[in-house]
């Protein structure tokens, strides 16, 4: 474990914010310890493929000006943080780790780029990802390391962006999220992963993979930054159709940390069944312990049956692959040799499922939707395991899409509700594990208040790694 | 685990338009026989009452 938890880039974006704000501390110095970070610890970690020096220091520079002329943005402003390589970024090479795109240079930036530099948010740089966002290692690209091991994976597909905040490379960062690619890396890494509502924050400019499945959202070091980021990438946004004017409710710092009268369901036959194939009875009692820790904190804990979760799997493995095919057929025809192997070959599977076999994952999915719509009626929260393991080695390019292990992280990918990972313990290897919360539609605030109060009062996040 | 006859699979395979190597077409045979196995519950769940609905967000539209 971390004993430099004085240096800079140990401090949660709360805590680095008000140091700002009372110009304690200044953008340009904050920036400086984040690169001379990176340039300490990326040569072994991977975790970004580009780093915009030269841009992070004219942008802290100018948040430092801003500030001492009395322009205090927010919360953001001067604080640096970084994206998943598939965020475009004007004039900053997004390649989303493919060879495909290895000199892709967008004119424009995305809107999620656009809103967190419009709030004064100094850009580190971009972020290693799984090849397309789907699996493997592009070519001519490098795997991210677990900070927690090196010898192990650190997930996929943001895993650049996980890692990047579990070893103090960047305040926050933006990824993903197709089937799990925020939650799971950010349980493998010990961070804060959010998946909003789908439509909550806009897609646009950013590199799809599946039009129906895909969401992006924030990883971070504590609950309440990534509170701080979803305020300012939220809205709706014309250029999306997907889009969303639901508007965020902000989240607010509870008076305390009790949880009386909150109702969370947890469908233990899916989540907490040891008998599915590779659940790790370790990964098991740590979900089992967060649950005896929020009962304590005074939640009403009942298990219910979901019975269309036990097809979720079956229906996120079609349409992920069916959409990821249909979106890349052009490039897989006509220029196959410039995708990795593993990415190439699940790709290729996708293109060779009927289509009986999509309508009827999508009916599947209209059937999980409804289910969770029924249980919402009489609870607040939905609570499981992140990921059935900890950390695997790195050995084999990991994740694969195609995988027999269920995915605990996909049925709210399938349903759209937003759904957070939390640090949650670790196994007696030292690897971290999260816990996951799921919440209704559009209730982020309330999603984050319990996701902040479990992280008080359990404070895993503390334990950072060794580098 | 789904075994899939080998010169019907060479047809799906002309049909998406795939140009394979004899490598490439052992590999994707083994992975796809790999998802149909996954993909199996699809064929065994009854969906008579469920509908495809493309508008799959009832609240994505909701403007407070």
């Amino acid at each position: 474990m971390d004993d430099n938890s004085d240096r800079l880039y140990n401090l949660s974006i709360l805590e680095a914010s008000q140091l700002i704000r009372n110009r304690d501390l200044s953008p340009v110095e904050l920036t400086e310890a984040f690169i001379d970070r990176i340039k300490d610890q990326n040569p072994f970690l991977n975790a970004y493929i580009t780093v915009t020096e030269d841009l992070a220091f004219i942008q802290a520079r100018a948040a430092e000006q801003e500030i001492l002329s009395g322009l205090y943005k927010g919360s953001l402003h001067g604080i640096p943080i970084a994206l998943k390589d598939l965020f475009d970024t004007a004039g900053v090479k997004t390649t989303s780790g493919s060879k495909l795109f290895e000199d892709r240079i967008p004119e424009r930036d995305s809107t999620v780029a656009a809103r967190l530099s419009a709030s004064g948010a100094v850009l580190l740089g971009k972020l290693a990802m799984s090849e397309n966002a789907i699996a493997g290692t592009g070519i001519g690209f490098k795997d991210p390391k677990n900070p927690w091991d090196k010898a192990k994976t650190a997930g996929g597909s943001s895993n650049g962006s996980a890692v990047a905040v579990a070893a103090g490379m960047a305040m926050a960062t933006m990824g993903s999220c197709t089937r799990g690619s925020i939650r799971a890396p950010a349980s493998f890494c010990n961070v804060v992963g959010l998946k909003p509502t789908y439509g909550r924050v806009s897609r646009h400019g950013v590199l799809p993979l599946s039009w129906t499945l895909d969401h992006v959202g924030p990883m971070t070091y504590r609950v309440a930054d990534a509170a701080i980021i979803m305020e300012a990438i939220s809205g709706y946004d014309s250029n999306d159709c997907t889009s969303s004017k639901n508007k965020l409710e902000s989240f607010e710092m509870p008076s305390q940390y009790r949880l009386d009268g909150v109702k969370i369901a947890v469908p233990k036959h899916y989540f907490f069944n040891k008998s599915l194939p590779e659940v790790d009875s370790e990964v098991i009692k740590i979900a089992e312990d967060a649950l005896a820790k929020l009962e304590q904190l005074g939640a009403i804990i009942e298990e219910i049956n979901i019975p269309a979760l036990e097809y979720a799997d079956a229906a996120a493995l079609v349409i992920l692959l069916g959409e990821g095919y249909a979106v890349h057929q052009h490039n897989i025809l006509e220029k196959p040799e410039l995708y990795g192997e593993l990415n190439l070959l699940e790709l290729r599977v996708g293109g060779l499922f009927s289509n009986t076999e999509y309508i009827n994952a999508q009916r599947v999915r209209t059937r999980l939707i409804e289910e969770y719509l029924k249980a919402l009626k009489s609870y607040d929260f939905f609570v499981s395991p992140t990921f059935a393991i900890a950390a695997p080695s790195n050995v084999i390019p990991t994740p694969s899409a195609i995988s027999h292990m269920p995915s605990f992280t996909g049925p709210y990918n399938l349903t759209g509700l937003p759904a957070i990972s939390v640090p949650a313990g670790f196994t007696e290897g030292g690897l971290p594990v999260g816990i996951q919360f799921a919440a209704g539609y559009f209730k982020e605030d309330k999603l984050l208040e319990l996701a902040h109060i479990y992280e008080q009062e359990t404070c895993f996040y503390k334990f950072r790694p060794n580098l | 685990m789904h075994s899939i006859n080998q010169s019907g699979f060479k047809t799906i395979c002309i049909k998406a338009g795939y140009d394979l190597t004899e490598s490439e077409f052992i590999n994707l045979k083994s992975a796809f026989e790999d998802a149909c196995h996954i993909i199996q519950p699809l064929n065994e769940i009854d969906l008579t009452d469920t509908e495809m609905i493309l508008k799959f967000y009832p609240e994505i539209r909701t403007e407070k």
